[in-house]
C-alpha cells in the first residue's frame, strides 16, 4: 500500500522532469529555460558554496521567527476575538480588512519605519503568519459544544479558567491548521522580502541569479527554496502527530 | 428504602418556580413546587417538551425562572455552582484531550484540591464505576456506557450535594442501559448523594426513584403528581415492579391530557 503510493509519487515526479527536459529542448535556449541537468549542475555548485548555507540558514531564521512571533499573536488576538463579543466587534472589522492586503505590500511603509533590513522582513513574515492563524482560532473557538462551557461553568470556574482549560485546548486543532498555512504563508513571505529589501537569503539568491542573467542557478534556487519548505512542512506534521497528539481526538491527521 | 422526608429540611426548595423563554409567550412551566431530601433519589418524569431539563437547568443554575425561587440548603440559586454537579445527556461535555483519570479529576482542579487527596478521590470513584482499567484511556476510545460513567465519576469526584442527571442514558443501547441503571442504584446506595434524575422511561424511574415527579404536557406545564416507589433494591421485575410501572404509565397518561388521575385509569 504504501510502497505502491511511493511509486506513484515518484512517478509523477518523473513524469514532471521529463516534461521540462522536453520543453527546454524545444525552447533550446538555457538563458529562457534549463534543462533539468543544467540545473542539477547548478544544484550541486550551490549546495558546495559556503555562502548557500548561509542563505537558507538566513531564510530559515527569518521564516521561523517570523512564523513563531505571528503564530503568538495571531492566537492571541483570534482567541480574545473568539471569546469576547466586545473585542469581536471592536476588531473583526480591521481583520477582515487587514487580512485581504498582500503581506508584501507593507514591505514599503515597513521599510520607512524599519529601515531596509532584518526588522523590515519579520515585519512582513509575521504579519503573514498572523492572520490564518487568527481566523482559524476564531472557528476553533465558536466551535467548541455548549456542553464544555456548560460542565465548567458547574464545576466552579472563573471565566478566565474557562478560557484557557476549556477554549484554548479546544481550539487547538483548529490553530495548528491555521498555523500549518502561516508556515507556508510565512515562507512566501521571507522571499519576497528577502528580494525586495535583502541583503542575503534565498529570496536575494534567486533574485541576484536573475541580474546576472544566470538562469540555471536561478531555478536551482527555487528548487531549494521548494525543499527547504517541504521538509518544514514535514517536521511540522509530525510535530502535530507526536507532541499534539491528544488533542487530535483519534482523528488521522497529516 | 425510602427517605423519611418529613424529619430533615428539604435540600432543594422549589417554591412557585414559573419559566419561559419570552414573557409574551405562555410559560413553559408554571408555578412549580417542589422539595427534594438530602440524600433522596428523586425522578422527574415527563412527555418531552414539558420543561424537565428546563427544571433541571434552573437547578443547575444555567437559566433562571421568571417567578417564584429556588433554594438549596435555603440558599437561594444565583448562578452554577460545584455543589451541584451536572451529568450531561450526550458526551460533548468530555474533554477530548484529556485521559479519564484527568476528565474525572478536572472539578477537583478547578477546585484546587492538593494532589495526594486528588489521587485519592479519583481511585475511589474510578472504583465505584469500574473503570480502573480505562484510567489511561482518551474519550474517543471509549464505548457510550463507559463514556456515561466516566460523566458519573466526574459527579462524585467531588463531595457535591446534588448529582443532576439529564436522560443520562438515552442515547444508550437497551441492555448498556440496563446494566447501568443498576449500576447507578447500588452507586447510589453507596454514597448517599441526593440526585435528581430526569428521563421518559418509565421503567428507569422505577428501578432508579425514591420519588416520581410526573409532569403534566406544556405549555404552563405543572407537577401533576408525585408517585413513592417503596421497593428494595436492586430492583428487578416483580409483581409489585410491574404494578408501580402500570400506575405510573397511567399516571403519565393523565398527565399528558392534564386531567387527574381517575379510578379507571389504575384499574
Amino acid at each position: 500500500m504504501t510502497s505502491s503510493r511511493t511509486l506513484l509519487g515518484l512517478s509523477g515526479v518523473l513524469a514532471a522532469v521529463l516534461l521540462w527536459a522536453a520543453g527546454a529542448a524545444l525552447t533550446a535556449n538555457t538563458a529562457l529555460l534549463p534543462g533539468p541537468v543544467g540545473v542539477a549542475g547548478s544544484f550541486g555548485e550551490l549546495l558546495a558554496q559556503e555562502s548557500t548555507r548561509a542563505d537558507v540558514v538566513g531564510t530559515l531564521r527569518r521564516a521561523a521567527l517570523g512564523f513563531g512571533i505571528g503564530t503568538a499573536g495571531g492566537i492571541l488576538v483570534g482567541a480574545a476575538i473568539g471569546a469576547f463579543a466586545l473585542v469581536r466587534r471592536l476588531l473583526n472589522p480591521y481583520l477582515n480588512f487587514l487580512r485581504m492586503v498582500a503581506p508584501i505590500a507593507w514591505i514599503v511603509p515597513a521599510t520607512i519605519w524599519l529601515g531596509v533590513g532584518e526588522p523590515s522582513i519579520l515585519f512582513v513574515v509575521v504579519y503573514a503568519a498572523a492572520f490564518p492563524v487568527a481566523i482559524n482560532t476564531i472557528s476553533g473557538i465558536a466551535s467548541v459544544e455548549p456542553d464544555k462551557l456548560r460542565m465548567s461553568r458547574a464545576v466552579g470556574s472563573s471565566p478566565g479558567g474557562t478560557f484557557f482549560r476549556i477554549l484554548i485546548p479546544a481550539a487547538v486543532p483548529y490553530v495548528l491548521a491555521g498555523a500549518r498555512l502561516a508556515l507556508g504563508l510565512s515562507f512566501m513571505a521571507v522571499v519576497g522580502a528577502e528580494m525586495v529589501v535583502g541583503q542575503s537569503g534565498l529570496g536575494h539568491l534567486i533574485y541576484s541569479a536573475r541580474t546576472f542573467s544566470d538562469t540555471s542557478t536561478m531555478f536551482a534556487g527555487i528548487v531549494l527554496l521548494g525543499l527547504v519548505g517541504y521538509l518544514a512542512d514535514v517536521v511540522f506534521l509530525t510535530v502535530r502527530r507526536t507532541v499534539f497528539a491528544r488533542y487530535n481526538a483519534g482523528r488521522e491527521v497529516g | 428504602m425510602s427517605v423519611d422526608t418529613s424529619a430533615i429540611a428539604p435540600l432543594l426548595q422549589m417554591r412557585a418556580v414559573t419559566y419561559g423563554y419570552k414573557a409574551s409567550l405562555p410559560p413553559i412551566m408554571e408555578d412549580i413546587d417542589l422539595d427534594i431530601a438530602s440524600g433522596e433519589f428523586f425522578v422527574l418524569l415527563g412527555p418531552s417538551g414539558c420543561g424537565k431539563t428546563t427544571i433541571l437547568n434552573q437547578v443547575a443554575g444555567f437559566v433562571h425562572p421568571q417567578r417564584g425561587e429556588l433554594l438549596v440548603k435555603g440558599e437561594r440559586i444565583t448562578k452554577p455552582g460545584p455543589d451541584r454537579a451536572v451529568v450531561f445527556q450526550g458526551h460533548d461535555s468530555l474533554l477530548g484531550w484529556l485521559t479519564v483519570r484527568q476528565n474525572i479529576e478536572f472539578p477537583l482542579r478547578v477546585a484546587g484540591v492538593a494532589k495526594s487527596q486528588r489521587r485519592r478521590r479519583v481511585d475511589h470513584v474510578l472504583e465505584l464505576v469500574e473503570l480502573g482499567a480505562q484510567e489511561a484511556k482518551f474519550p474517543h476510545e471509549l464505548s457510550g456506557g463507559m463514556k456515561q460513567r466516566v460523566q458519573i465519576a466526574r459527579g462524585l469526584v467531588t463531595d457535591s450535594r446534588m448529582l443532576l442527571m439529564d436522560e443520562p442514558f438515552g442515547a444508550l443501547d437497551a441492555q448498556t442501559r440496563s446494566s447501568l441503571q443498576l449500576e447507578l442504584s447500588a452507586i447510589w446506595e453507596r454514597e448517599r448523594r441526593t440526585v435528581l434524575f430526569i428521563t421518559h422511561d418509565i421503567a428507569e424511574a422505577v428501578i432508579l426513584a425514591d420519588r416520581v415527579g410526573v409532569m403534566s404536557a406544556g405549555p404552563r406545564a405543572y407537577l401533576h403528581s408525585i408517585v413513592t416507589i417503596d421497593l428494595p433494591r436492586p430492583r428487578t421485575r416483580t409483581p409489585e415492579f410491574n404494578a408501580l410501572v402500570d400506575r405510573l404509565e397511567a399516571t403519565v397518561t393523565a398527565a399528558k391530557a392534564r386531567r387527574p388521575l381517575e379510578k379507571e385509569d389504575a384499574a
